[in-house]
Formats: C-alpha cells, sequence, structure tokens
C-alpha cells in the first residue's frame, strides 16, 4: 500500500475513536452501585437517595455478601460502610484491590469514624473516596457523581483500548489479520504444537501479478482484489482453528494448527481452485487472479523438536511460494521445513500439480 | 435485654415515588429511635445494677450507638448524631480502660444521648 495511503486510513481511524470515546463520555450512562451497610435502614435510605440521581443500585448486607455479589456482577461503585461484623469496610476495600475485575471498581467510604487517621487508614486500603456519615446528603451525591464521570471515562479508555489492539493486529484495508498478529500469534501455534507434539502446516500466499493487475485497473480495483482474495481464502479454512494474515501488499501467510503435509496440500488445492472460480466483480470490470502457494509443515516428532523458530517455517513457506512463482504460477509447491532449519541453501522443493 | 430493633417498613406493593419512600423510611428511622430510646434508659438502670458486667455493658452500648451515629448522621439528625458518637468514644475508652461501671465519661454521654432522643422523639414532651 502506498504510505501516504496508510498514513490517512491510520489517522481516520483514530479520528472514528476519538469520536467513539467522546460520544461515549457525553452520553449518561448507566452506573451500577453496590451499597455495603449492615444497617438495613441505612442501607435502604442511602439506595432510595441514590435511586433519584439515576443510579442502578443495588446492596449487600456485609463484607462477604458483598463480595459474593461484586464476583457475579460488575459494579463500577462500591459505597461501603466501615465497621460492619464479620468482615469489615477495609477488609473487602483490601480484597476488591487485591482481586481486580474487568472493570475498575471505585470505592467509597461512607463511615461514622471521622479522625484523620481512619481517613487514610481508609485511604491506604483502597478506598477512592473517603466520607464521614454526617456530611450533607447533598455532597454525598456529589461524590458519587465524580464517582460516576471517573468510571465511565475509565471504562471508555478500556474500551478504546481493547479496540485499538485489536486494529493493531488487524490489516485495515481487508480485515485480515497483519504482521503483527502473525509474529504475535504463530510462535504461541508452534510452542502448542511443540509441547502437544502436534503437526502444524504454513503457507505462503501471493497473487500472481498483482503489480500489473494494479497497473491496469488501479490501486482502488487492486484493493477490491485483496479483499476477494482474503474472502476466498477465508472460506477454504477452518473457522476455529485456521487463521491468515496480510504480511505485505500482496504477500499473505496462512496457519493450518493440527494439519499435515497432505492436508496442508489438499487446501492449498483448494485455495486454487477458490481463486480461479470466478472472476472478482470490481468497479474497474472483472478481473479473474491466480495465486503462488508455498506449503511447508512440522508434522514428525523429531521435526516438531528441532524447528523451534518461526523463521524456519516462515522461510520454509516462502521457498515453496518463490518456486511455484518461478514456474510460472498458478500452483502450489511443498518444501520440507527440516531442509530449511538445517540451513541448506537450497531446500528440497517440490512441485504439485496445477 | 430486650430486643427493641425496628425494621424499616415494607414498601407497599403499589409503586411508591422516591419522595414517599424516603419518608416511609424517615417515620421507620423515628420508630426505631423511639426503640433506641428505650434501650438507652434500661442501660442507665443497668449501669447502677451492680450485678451486670462492665465490660459487656460498655461493648453493648458501643455498638448500640455506633449505630444510631451512622443512622442519625444518614438521615440528617446531626444532633443525635453528635451525640452517639460521643457516647460510643466514651464507651471505647471505657472499655479500653477496663473502666468501672460509674465510668463519668459514659454515663454523661449516656445522660446526654437519652436527653436529645427524648426531645427528638417526643417523649420529653410526654407524647
Amino acid at each position: 500500500m502506498q504510505p501516504d495511503r496508510q498514513f490517512e486510513l491510520e489517522n481516520s481511524g483514530t479520528d472514528l475513536n476519538d469520536t467513539i470515546l467522546t460520544r461515549r463520555l457525553e452520553a449518561r450512562q448507566q452506573c451500577r452501585v453496590l451499597v455495603v451497610d449492615d444497617d438495613d435502614i441505612v442501607r435502604a435510605r442511602l439506595m432510595a437517595l441514590l435511586r433519584t440521581t439515576e443510579f442502578d443500585v443495588e446492596s449487600a448486607a456485609s463484607g462477604e455478601e458483598a463480595l459474593r455479589v461484586l464476583n457475579a456482577t460488575p459494579y463500577q461503585v462500591l459505597l461501603t460502610d466501615w465497621q460492619m461484623p464479620h468482615m469489615d469496610g477495609l477488609t473487602l476495600c483490601r480484597n476488591v484491590r487485591a482481586n481486580p475485575r474487568d472493570g475498575y471498581v471505585y470505592v467509597v467510604m461512607l463511615t461514622v469514624r471521622d479522625s484523620k487517621e481512619d481517613l487514610l487508614t481508609g485511604l491506604a486500603a483502597g478506598a477512592d473516596d473517603y466520607l464521614v456519615k454526617g456530611a450533607p446528603i447533598e455532597e454525598i451525591l456529589a461524590r458519587l457523581e465524580v464517582a460516576r464521570r471517573i468510571t465511565h471515562v475509565e471504562g471508555a479508555l478500556r474500551s478504546s483500548n481493547r479496540e485499538n489492539r485489536r486494529l493493531s493486529v488487524t490489516d485495515p484495508l481487508t480485515g485480515a489479520n497483519n504482521l503483527r498478529y502473525l509474529m504475535k500469534y504463530l510462535p504461541r501455534e508452534l510452542a502448542r504444537s511443540r509441547r502437544y507434539a502436534h503437526p502444524i502446516s504454513v503457507l505462503s500466499c501471493e497473487i500472481d501479478g498483482f503489480k500489473q493487475i494494479n497497473d491496469r485497473y488501479g490501486h482502488q480495483a487492486g484493493n477490491e482484489l485483496l479483499r476477494a482474495f482474503v474472502a476466498r481464502s477465508q472460506s477454504c479454512l477452518r473457522q476455529d482453528t485456521d487463521w491468515l494474515a496480510r504480511v505485505g501488499g500482496d504477500e499473505f501467510m496462512i496457519v493450518l494448527p493440527e494439519t499435515r503435509v497432505h492436508g496442508a496440500n489438499r487446501v492449498a488445492q483448494k485455495l486454487r481452485q477458490a481463486y480461479v472460480r470466478s472472476p472478482v466483480a470490481t468497479h474497474a470490470g472483472p478481473i479473474c487472479f491466480t495465486a503462488s502457494v508455498g506449503v511447508t509443515a512440522v508434522e514428525a516428532a523429531h521435526e516438531i523438536e528441532s524447528v523451534s523458530k518461526i523463521e524456519h517455517l516462515l522461510r520454509a513457506a516462502d521457498r515453496g511460494l518463490y518456486a511455484s512463482k518461478a514456474l510460472g504460477g498458478d500452483r502450489f509447491t511443498a518444501t520440507d521445513v527440516m531442509a530449511v532449519a538445517a540451513s541448506n541453501p537450497r531446500g528440497n522443493g517440490k512441485n504439485g500439480e496445477h | 435485654m430486650a430486643n427493641t430493633n425496628r425494621q424499616p417498613r415494607r414498601r407497599a406493593a403499589t409503586q411508591e415515588s422516591p419522595r414517599d419512600e424516603l419518608e416511609d423510611l424517615r417515620v421507620a428511622f423515628n420508630a426505631r429511635m423511639e426503640g433506641d430510646l428505650a434501650y438507652f434508659l434500661d442501660a442507665i438502670a443497668a449501669l447502677a445494677n451492680p450485678e451486670v458486667k462492665a465490660a459487656s455493658m460498655f461493648d453493648e452500648l458501643h455498638s448500640r450507638a455506633h449505630r444510631l451515629a451512622g443512622g442519625a448522621a444518614i438521615f440528617e439528625v446531626a444532633a443525635i448524631a453528635s451525640a452517639a458518637s460521643a457516647l460510643v468514644r466514651a464507651a471505647a475508652a471505657a472499655s479500653m480502660a477496663r473502666a468501672t461501671r460509674a465510668d463519668a465519661a459514659v454515663t454523661g454521654a449516656l445522660a446526654d444521648l437519652v436527653r436529645i432522643l427524648a426531645i427528638h422523639t417526643g417523649y420529653a414532651s410526654g407524647r
């Protein structure tokens, strides 16, 4: 992809994220508050007050009950008394901090203990705010509004980060995984293969003559072709186990866990058939295409033991790809990974049928 | 001593407005304070009884006054919250010092609390 187009896409993604974040922050989202107090009438009053200001409120009568509730349901705010029988508010607070949950729990301690030392102890236990019972109700509600704002910002950032993490391993043009994804997850697949002595195959694919297609039909048609390539490739893969990553302009890697070389060859054959099945409809008209594929696999116990680096796998698959291209494309070639692992400069390429 | 706890009234089956609910809770809290007053009056008598153990009495007073202090603070009855907190502190200090039943700080705080509770609940005016 052209560098300026890449830049444009990346920036449009950032703008979109900012907009989503702003919208999330503007909306007055639900805020779930768990009120913890051993005095039922105090709990009832706090709940009634909070409901008047659009908090979604539940209650617990003890620290133990609060932990059970928190473990079952996410809450943004915990409003807890200090002195309670069995598990007090301090212990509850320490427990919440020691076991982080998916979202941050903002803890407000509400107690009759009013000394400076108590306040410092409460904050040290992990409370975010400390209120003395007797503070005006308006102040309690105002502090909880602060809690609502802070937890919303935290939630919005958390979800934005999650989206950014997803985008960081996704190719924006095709929606396929990208090189970063490959470099992150292929070592894990290989490690799993070694641990359980299970086979794994890797296919290296490239669209034949993609540069000429781009020159002839334009970049937009080229992009449409890349998207069609990904869609057709994915239709040949097992949904839950196999995966594909775009690693360059028109270069893709396909990972087939639990697959021996003959299985990988069958997939390569299916891919060839899928590519040539019908022309790709683009805005510049229908485009026919073929692809070259390199196949490699780690399957025998001694191979699984010896092939410890993903470079061996990738290089072996690439050798097969180059061999296929050298023979005119539209074919697949299997390469022995052990030959690459042993640093045999020529490898051991065997051409597949076409 | 007799259990004088009063539970908040159950909400009616029909949907109450938040204002009604808050009012109901205040009525329930006032009723509980009447029970608290009865308890603290009994406590004054108990402290005069030589058979009552001071330590357990102080602990009981501490616990009951603590609950009252918290409740009164949340229901914004500052005078009672303050008097109850004073009794909490006095009872804690007396318990730690292993004071006698006649501990002046405890009896003084208890008397103050009873006086204020009596005024607030209407007991003093003979209602």
